[in-house]
């Protein structure tokens, strides 16, 4: 780290929203591999980030900028806290009840964990994808028009129509779905069903869309049409996406970011950030260790 | 971090079985599974051999060979008519000959009664004079005849058969022996004339008639309770227990899935909240007739005014409070910890990823819960509220304690009536000496399974209709 | 089928323009460089240095697109191949600029001194035989063409030949020291340019590989049907 970047304060919410966009431009000064310089336009920060499950610490200092229409991967062995880091996020975390989140998440200027921000909003604001495509029991066009409505949605019925026409179109269902938009969801295959899910979360106009393992339960070609459709998406949303697939992080992603776990004398597990940079470079030319190994397989 | 070549497994040979051994245990393996499945079998085989006597015995009851003594054979009545009894019976004359019967038949005193119930013609009188029943329609105990309709034709059927014929059974028979041995009935019947002709009263052997008969007729269904077991009718105590059944559910199943959903969906994990959860379980298993006490203490006791209505009604309201209201919260409190539970299994076999989906795309919790959860959970909460309350249709200790009635005529009229339900009047009709009502206890028995029967039919429906839908 | 990877392919087929830029640029190059050889051109000469330079930049830049490509797409099959041969060639026509420059230099060293006339035309005839064959070689691999690939070995053999008499010539002039030194020069020249045409009959092997999938070595068939000749 340059002189300039001393330790980021975590504890003092306040202050640390009085000039985000300084600071912001104070961190890209750094030519920390953590924090690339290059990330101008940062549409998600996280500021000494840990989580504790109950006692257990599960992740700890995690200090990261996510760029705008951007696609950033987080790999790393099972169980050093991809997801939970990911569901930071959108607060998802706040469903789980030991959980308990320290540090800060800025999104838009604001810090997502201050008293007076409601989760609810959060999660418009920042859409999630899971591992399993997870639709619900109804039609097709309600699984899309349902994220609208609740959240308000003012347009008129043939406004809804075209909302979700347009949301299903970008997750690249259209043509497959089109003449049955009120079949059950179910009724479509499980990569139809994830894309489903895609054009379910998009189409409450997130900025930012989590995705945690989006295609890992679904077949390779399944597979090939969602990090397809990942790079469409990128035009118009940022999309932060865990996977366990190392393979499938150098297809899509920009940026990679590697979590490791550090084991500690009493055999807690807690995870960290390695390392974090451009794809072309993490998977060419990395420079930590721990990254080489994990890459190349000579892990643990 | 270094790389460690995998350890090389060993095969275990030697620690695993020979060929022969192998084949040796195999055969002891399925000798077990063998003994095994037969166990099962014969636990089947007893409960649908249990499940069959049940019916049967009921069954047996329900239907036989009746002797009867008529105070005047159909076909003498025909006869008098001037029609021919070989082609003609009572049922195919038409309501004129019949009132005709009855008027040569019942004493003007019933006639008058009975016109006084119900008239048997809009434009005319039968058995009393216009002058009188304008005069006592214009007073202030108007009887019903004088708002009611008209009796029509099988009404009037209905009357013959109980006035002009006035069939007496002396004695009956069951299903099966009437069907192998009616010679046998008979010559018991003849024979107990013989014997102890103190039993038929001045009847003699040759007006006996042998006739089958349902117990479970329409007429049974259709008729007020009675002293008379021929024209007994579970009437009465069928609309008892319909209406509690809808004020078990009108209390147990909103307040059952309501505590339910709290449970399941919003409370957080605490000492208290598991507290509760046990209490609910343990509340399950709570015999009935303690909930019968709970309703008399504070139901029919405390809580008075509320439940026998005068505090709605004033005077109209029943006399105390052993009323339907009381009968139906009673029956409620004992299905509700059923309803909970069954209510908490369904939410939470919603799988959680559909909770998840609903948060992470902006809805509040009630949100995601009301339009994402409840409905992939409501038919298994509704198959468990109707089977809870099925259980309750067939409850008789608690109601026998908050005081439903034994012998009762009057038909429930709102929640504030006194009541009767079926399985009480089951169990008084089986506790009285003639053997008919024994005949029409099992009769009310089928009537109190079909509708059981019906409501488990129906959960059936409603889980496959929604389980297709989703 | 709909194509699933359009981005990774689309990215393959930039590496794919890349290399067709680097084969057009050395195949204008090595007509330069002799050109500037002949005729003791040095601004030619010059512009061959140049032109190597943007050859050596496009070197290094598919090399790190085709590393990226690798390290993140997990190509298989034909593209697998492809790849292969993406990188074969690369290094392949780098060095045919390589040699393109090496003509260049010697054009500078043998500038004012005089020349066999016989040798000079021998060396643009070298000239004249193996550009068209890398002409060959990079269309063949264009179209994907491996008939017109194996017609390389056969285009190869006058090369061969007057690279081989080209030392009996200048051994015939080594009674006179300073036409022997331009003599010499010319000499490396027209070894500069046989490597030219081998490295033509090697984007030919690429291009049969790439396209059949089986790897022939068209100098050992050579010698093998010659040896079934004899
Ligand atoms: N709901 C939870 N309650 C308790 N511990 C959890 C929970 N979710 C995850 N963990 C623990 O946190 C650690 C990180 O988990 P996770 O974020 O799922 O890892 P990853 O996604 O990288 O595989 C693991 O040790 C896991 O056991
Ligand atoms: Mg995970």
């Amino acid at each position: 780290m340059s002189d300039t970047e001393t330790a980021i304060p975590m504890t003092d919410e306040t202050e640390q929203q009085i000039d985000i966009t300084a600071r912001l431009r104070n961190a890209s000064s750094t030519d920390s591999s953590h924090m690339p310089m290059e990330i101008e336009d940062a549409v998600i920060e996280a500021r000494g980030l840990g989580v504790y499950y109950g006692e257990f610490r599960a992740v700890r200092d995690v200090s990261m900028r996510f760029g705008k229409n951007e696609i950033t991967a987080l790999i790393g062995p099972s169980g050093c806290g991809k997801s939970t880091v990911l569901r930071c996020f959108n607060r998802m975390n706040d469903l789980i009840p030991s959980a308990r989140v320290e540090g800060t998440v800025i999104y838009n200027d604001t810090n997502i964990y201050a008293e007076d921000i409601d989760p609810v909003e959060v999660r418009r604001r920042v859409g999630m994808v899971f591992q399993k495509p997870n639709p619900f029991p109804k039609s097709i066009f309600d699984n899309v028009a349902w994220g609208a409505k609740i959240n308000g949605f003012k347009g008129s019925k043939s406004d809804l129509g075209d909302l979700v026409e347009s949301a299903i179109r970008q997750a690249a269902l259209w043509d497959e779905v089109k003449d049955k938009l009120n079949e059950s969801g179910y009724s479509l295959s499980g990569g139809q069903q994830q894309r489903l899910c895609i054009a379910r979360a998009i189409a409450t106009n997130p900025d930012v869309v989590l995705m945690d393992e989006p295609a890992s339960a679904l077949d390779p070609i399944a597979t090939l049409r969602i990090e397809e459709l990942m790079q469409e998406l990128k035009k118009d949303y940022s999309i932060i996406i865990v996977t366990h697939n190392m393979q499938q992080a150098a297809r899509v992603s920009d940026r990679t970011a590697f979590f490791s776990v550090d084991v500690n004398d009493a055999g807690m597990r807690t995870g960290r950030l390695v390392e974090y940079g451009l794809t072309d470079r993490i998977f060419t030319a990395p420079e930590n260790d721990e990254t080489e190994q994990y890459i190349t397989g000579r892990f643990g | 971090m270094t790389a460690v070549a995998p350890e090389r497994p060993v095969k275990r040979e030697h620690q695993f079985p020979t060929d022969d051994e192998f084949v040796a245990l195999l055969r002891s393996r399925s000798r077990k599974s063998f003994v095994a499945q037969s166990g099962f079998l014969l636990a089947l085989i007893i409960a649908v051999l249990a499940l069959f006597t049940l019916l049967y015995t009921v069954i047996n009851d329900a239907f036989g060979l009746v002797a009867i003594v008529n105070a005047q054979n159909p076909e003498d009545v025909i006869a008098e008519l001037g029609l021919d009894p070989a082609s003609t019976s009572l049922g195919s004359l038409d309501k004129d000959q019949l009132v005709g019967l009855l008027e040569g038949s019942v004493s003007s005193g019933v006639g008058r009664r009975l016109e006084r119930e119900q008239r048997f013609y809009a434009d005319r009188l039968v058995f009393e004079s216009q002058e009188v029943w304008d005069e006592i329609c214009a007073s202030a105990e108007a009887p019903d005849g004088c708002a009611g309709g008209v009796r029509n034709e099988s009404d009037v059927l209905a009357l013959v058969r109980e006035r002009v014929v006035q069939p007496d059974v002396i004695a009956s028979n069951d299903l099966v022996p009437s069907l192998f041995d009616r010679a046998g009935f008979e010559q018991s019947v003849r024979d107990a004339f013989v014997t102890s002709p103190a039993r038929f009263g001045d009847y003699t052997v040759d007006q006996v008639r042998f006739e089958w008969r349902a117990w479970l007729n329409l007429d049974f269904i259709r008729s007020p309770q009675s002293s008379t077991p021929e024209i007994a009718g579970i009437r009465t105590a069928l609309l008892g227990s319909t209406y509690l059944v809808l004020i078990t559910m009108l209390f147990a199943v909103p307040v059952g899935v309501g505590a339910a959903i709290y449970l399941v969906e919003f409370a957080r994990p605490s000492r208290l909240n598991e507290f509760i959860q046990t209490n609910i379980n343990n509340l399950a298993g709570v015999p009935s007739i303690i909930y019968g006490m709970l309703g008399l203490a504070v139901l029919v006791r405390t809580f008075e005014p509320l439940t026998s209505g005068s505090l709605f009604l004033g005077e109209g309201g029943a006399s105390n409070g052993r009323t339907i209201l009381s009968g139906g919260i009673t029956l409620g409190l004992l299905i509700l910890p059923v309803v909970i539970i069954s209510a908490q299994e369904a939410l939470k076999a919603v799988p959680n990823s559909l909770r998840q989906a609903g948060l992470a795309l902006g809805a509040t919790k009630w949100q995601t819960v009301r339009a994402q959860v409840l409905p992939v959970a409501l038919p298994g909460i509704l198959t468990g509220a109707i089977l809870a309350v099925a259980r309750a249709i067939g409850e008789t200790a608690p109601l026998i304690v908050v005081g439903a009635a034994g012998f009762i005529t009057a038909d429930p009229t709102g929640p504030f009536s006194n009541y009767t339900a079926m399985p009480i009047q089951i169990f008084q009709w089986t506790s009285l000496p003639q053997e008919e009502f024994r005949n029409i206890a099992a009769a009310a028995i089928l009537v109190l399974l079909l509708l059981l029967l019906t409501l488990n039919a129906a959960a059936v429906i409603l889980r496959n209709r929604y389980s297709k839908r989703a | 089928m709909v194509d699933q990877r359009t981005h990774f392919h689309a990215e393959l087929e930039g590496l794919e323009q890349s290399i067709h830029e680097m084969g057009d640029r050395a195949h204008e190059l090595i007509g330069m460089a002799v050109h500037a050889l002949v005729t003791g051109d040095l601004d030619a000469a010059g512009r061959v240095r140049e032109g190597d330079h943007v050859i050596d930049q496009l070197y290094l830049d598919v090399h790190n697109r085709w590393i990226n490509l690798m390290a993140r797409q997990q190509p298989m099959g034909a593209d697998l191949r492809l790849m292969s041969v993406l990188l074969h060639m690369n290094v392949t026509l780098e060095r045919t600029g390589d040699q393109a420059v090496n003509i260049a230099k010697l054009a500078a060293l043998s500038h004012g001194l005089p020349m066999s006339s016989r040798i000079v035309e021998q060396v643009q005839e070298m000239g004249d035989l193996v550009r068209p064959m890398l002409r060959t070689a990079i269309e063949s691999f264009i179209r994907r063409d491996a008939d017109e690939a194996r017609l390389l070995p056969a285009m190869d053999e006058p090369v061969d030949r007057i690279n081989k008499s080209m030392y009996r010539e200048v051994v015939a002039l080594g009674a006179d020291p300073q036409m022997l030194e331009s003599a010499t020069h010319m000499m490396m020249a027209a070894r500069a340019l046989e490597r030219i045409g081998d490295q033509s009959v090697d984007i030919g092997e690429q291009v049969v590989y790439l396209v059949t999938g089986e790897f022939h070595d068209f100098n050992e068939e050579a010698l093998h049907d010659r040896g079934s000749q004899g």
